[in-house]
């Protein structure tokens, strides 16, 4: 018997043993102290309330209802469920807890949603960035988008006993990091105007209207249609709603104000005519015989009303949009000039400081022409249809809005925005844009679209108030795919221009028939909350 | 003399207190664990007395193996999978545990008039060996059968036996462990080499041994593919890379490490465990007892239990020296029934061991273990008064 071994052996194993045990609860003790800590002591979001949206007279455009989640072993199996689910879980015997958490909620559903925008779950990367925990959920558009960071306040973190499985044993195990609520916003956008506007358009499938405060810059109203109800992004996505949306042939998502692209049409000429203005190519009182076509080269360019507008003057020319007029200008200035001027003018750049998803428009230069046409196959003649807004220009409705903003102005706007107040304090906006034009010939043009809507023949008469001197320019958007899109750009009161309106209805026709009325029924409203004060 | 018995006894009677301690903290959760506990030493230690008085007869050795084998294949036709436990009315126990009795007998029976055992026996007592660990294997439980193997090991190396047969048996052994990896294999090659070369060794023994160890090392990938079940690969393999596997085997080791680091040198306290009280350490009762422990007492709490266990250990040594062979060899195997799961359960709590699931001796509960334990202690008693009274 070799009993010695064995005690040689026993005394080794003993030895590692001590010494592993020395490792695990003397020099390793701190670590896994921790770790056993981290083991019972489940850390369980708190949902941070958002800040909530409100138009300019304290309406409130978006705003937090209570919902809960289940949550199992940290994935969260329901999502917006009520008690009723709670309890239908419960009866099924699963194991989770529930935490609440506030979802959007939006009162007045279709109005201003593309401005107001929805919320989204977070990504996987936005939650590895750390501000953001599992389930949170971000401004994906709109105005929920680009003030985020404002709005959505701090996430706190309760502490809870848990077993192995991950039941709660205990409930507060130390006191919670309470959440910090998100900012209150207050928008400069008007919801009554919204909703009055809406009604003005029920005849229309679809369009928009713009409305901004000259002043100050203020947008009151960016209306699209059609819209969509943002109640059905809040919470769980209902499905079957989000399909009929995302399959509508009217594409009520798009932003149409923002991002859609459209010629500027007739509105364009004010353009042509201050530029004609500056380069001395037209006299004010120089009359100029429309017979309802232009003869240019070997071809005819036609005018909109087919017997002309006989002779017309400088004023008139505007009055009546007169094509005939405007191509004369539009030869004398010349593609080149007529070019470099509208790089220029920067009408194509994103005018508002905080619109989401503005988009830019676009301007032709001779590079275009080139690789468009190739070297011969363009002409002088291409500046005939820039001229009276036909061309290859587009251009956003709110690049249209700030252009004749700018004319009505007399040169510089401050920048359109939406934000008014964070919380109690009111941000003032003090960017400015300018146009690039002398404020005389301004002057001279600005004057001319006092007789668009007062004139004998404006073709924006039906915008006209007894009570007010309204001013604007009418447009008719040449629409390749089907029927021109109405326009009518204008501003109140034409002494001191307060409110510019822009109205545009798609595929509806001539811009002084259908969008000027609507325009002036606005006006009128603006009116008469101008006189009371409230707006 | 039996004085040494009754400082074992006193020895095991203070380990069965703390396990009953923890037993208790335990229990916050896990209901009647310390009362069954405390009914199954009572009735252990009725069992102790008893065999304590009876005369074994140290004939027939054969009998005594058919027993063993009788039990072993009990679970394999009786109870459904897994085969380790067996149920008689509304007791259930382990046959491999209560087997280990007759097989001691039947060995030391066997080995009584063989000092130096030749080849052919050791080749017998091989068989002997084997049967019982392919049974335990089929049950399946690694970690059990390997005991049996092992056992002939510990014969075969810790009696006086002839160095080539020493050899014969465990230089295969060897290879079949370090083939998985190339180095270890390289170098029980080199060593092995050295060594044959210089012991008095037959060269027709050397080139016998050389050549099987070689092909045992080579046939070990294909055992390890073919014969080892999935969770015990994965056990294994788990126990080389612990963080692969969180909430496996490998989240059990963890919790175990977490249980017994966070006891820290003082410990968290009688009843403050928080590992095992929320259910974070599975089987904290029997695999994890020592973690459970270690948690609530410390670093001095677990020291103070090692010098218990060492100082059982050094009781048992002194009787291993009695020069009879009958209780030569029953104490040899006795000593390393109680060593063998004393290493792979502590062993496999402190994560320098693969777990296995077997419990550790008076500490963990488990009636079988507990019974079987008591009355090896019984007969090692018994045996050694057999011989002095001359029975």
């Amino acid at each position: 018997m070799e009993e010695r071994i064995i005690k040689y052996f026993l005394t080794i194993v003993f030895i590692i043993f001590i010494l592993r045990i020395f490792y695990l609860q003397v020099i390793k003790f701190e670590e896994y102290k921790e770790k056993s800590i981290k083991n019972i002591v489940k850390e369980i979001e708190i949902p941070a309330l958002r800040g909530r949206i409100f138009d300019r007279n304290g309406k409130i455009l978006a705003s937090s209802r209570i919902g809960y989640e289940a949550i199992v072993e940290d994935t969260i199996v329901k999502d917006d469920i009520d008690i009723k689910e709670i309890i239908n879980l419960e009866e099924m015997g699963k194991k989770f807890y529930v935490i609440g958490r506030p979802y959007r909620f939006y009162p007045y559903k279709e109005i201003y949603s593309h401005i107001i925008g929805y919320l989204g779950k977070v990504s996987k990367k936005e939650i590895l960035d750390g501000i953001y925990s599992l389930g949170d959920r971000i401004g994906k558009s709109g105005i929920e988008k680009t003030y985020e960071e404002i709005l959505r306040g701090k996430d706190g973190i309760s502490f809870k006993l848990v077993d192995a499985k991950g039941n709660i044993l205990e409930d507060e195990v130390r006191p919670s990091i309470l959440p910090l609520k998100g900012k209150d916003i207050m928008l400069t956008l008007d919801v009554f105007l919204g909703l009055y506007i809406d009604s003005l358009f029920s005849p229309y499938k679809k369009g928009g209207a713009i409305v901004i405060n000259l002043k100050n810059g203020e947008i009151l109203s960016i209306y699209n249609k059609p819209s969509f109800d943002l109640n059905i992004f809040s919470g769980k996505v209902k499905e079957i709603e989000w399909k009929k949306i995302k399959n509508d042939t009217l594409n009520p998502i798009l932003n149409r104000c923002a991002s859609g692209l459209y010629s500027p049409g007739s509105i364009f000429k004010i353009f042509t005519a201050l530029l004609g203005l500056e380069l001395g190519v037209i006299d004010t009182n120089e009359i100029i015989n429309c017979k309802g076509e232009y003869k240019f080269g070997n071809r005819y360019f036609k005018d909109w009303k087919k017997e002309g507008h006989g002779p017309v003057n400088f004023k008139k020319a505007i009055e009546v949009s007169c094509d005939v007029y405007f191509y004369e200008i539009g030869r004398r200035i010349g593609l080149k000039r007529y070019l470099k001027k509208l790089k220029e003018t920067k009408i194509e750049e994103k005018k508002c400081f905080d619109l989401f998803e503005e988009k830019e428009g676009f301007l032709p230069d001779m590079d275009f022409y080139y690789k468009t046409y190739g070297p011969y196959g363009f002409s002088e003649g291409n500046v005939l249809n820039l001229a009276i807004g036909q061309g290859e220009i587009m251009l956003t409705m709110v690049q249209i809005a700030v252009f004749v903003g700018l004319v009505a102005n007399e040169g510089k706007i401050i920048k359109p925005h939406l934000i008014k107040k964070i919380e109690n304090e009111e941000i003032i906006i003090k960017d400015t844009i300018y146009l690039p034009f002398d404020k005389k010939i301004i002057k001279v043009v600005k004057n001319a679209l006092f007789y668009v809507c007062n004139g004998e023949n404006g073709t924006g008469r039906t915008a006209r108030l007894e009570e007010w001197k309204v001013a604007g320019k009418t447009g008719t958007s040449q629409n390749p795919f089907g029927k021109d899109h109405a326009l009518f750009t204008g501003f109140a009161p034409f002494d001191d221009p307060t409110f510019l309106v822009l109205v545009f209805v798609e595929n509806a026709g001539m811009g002084g028939e259908i969008a000027a009325p609507i325009a002036g029924k606005i006006f009128k409203y603006l009116y008469k909350r101008w006189k009371k004060g409230t707006i | 003399m039996e004085k040494r018995h009754n400082l074992i006894l006193l020895n095991v009677f203070i380990i069965l207190s703390i396990g009953l301690l923890t037993m208790f903290s335990i229990s916050k959760n896990k209901g009647f664990l310390f009362e069954k506990h405390l009914t199954n030493i009572i009735f252990s230690i009725l069992f102790y007395f008893f065999f304590l008085k009876l005369k074994i007869p140290k004939r027939f050795f054969l009998l005594y193996y058919f027993i063993t084998i009788f039990l072993l294949l009990l679970p394999i036709f009786l109870s459904p999978f897994p085969k380790r436990w067996i149920k008689i009315g509304t007791i259930s126990f382990q046959p491999s545990e209560i087997a280990k009795v007759p097989f001691f007998i039947s060995l030391s029976i066997f080995l009584e008039n063989k000092l130096k055992i030749n080849f052919k026996e050791s080749f017998f007592l091989f068989l002997l060996c084997l049967f019982p660990f392919l049974l335990v294997l089929l049950e399946p439980d690694l970690g059990s059968s390997l005991f049996y193997l092992l056992s002939f090991y510990v014969l075969i190396l810790f009696k006086k036996n002839k160095i080539d047969i020493k050899f014969f048996y465990t230089l295969p052994l060897l290879f079949l462990i370090s083939s998985f990896n190339p180095f270890a294999f390289s170098f029980f090659l080199i060593i092995s080499l050295i060594l044959l070369t210089f012991l008095e060794i037959k060269i027709f023994n050397k080139i016998i041994i050389f050549s099987i160890s070689i092909i045992v090392g080579l046939l070990a990938p294909f055992s390890w593919n073919k014969i080892l079940k999935d969770y015990q690969r994965e056990r294994i393999k788990i126990f080389l890379n612990i963080s692969k596997d969180p909430k496996g085997s490998g989240w059990q080791l963890n919790q175990g490490l977490i249980a017994i680091g966070s006891g820290g040198i003082i410990g968290k306290g009688f009843l403050k465990g928080s590992q095992k009280g929320l259910a974070f350490l599975p089987a904290a009762h029997s695999d994890f007892i020592f973690a459970s422990f270690a948690e609530e007492f410390g670093f001095l709490g677990s020291i103070f239990l090692f010098l218990l266990y060492f100082i059982f250990f050094n009781n048992l040594l002194y009787i291993i020296k009695e020069k009879e062979p009958f209780l030569e060899t029953f104490s040899l195997l006795t000593f390393f029934a109680f060593f063998y799961p004393f290493i792979l359960n502590i062993g496999g709590e402190i994560g320098i061991l693969p777990l296995t699931g077997i419990p550790l001796p008076f500490l963990s509960y488990g009636g079988t273990n507990l019974l079987t334990n008591f009355l090896l202690l019984s007969l090692l008693r018994n045996f050694q008064r057999s011989i002095f009274y001359k029975w």
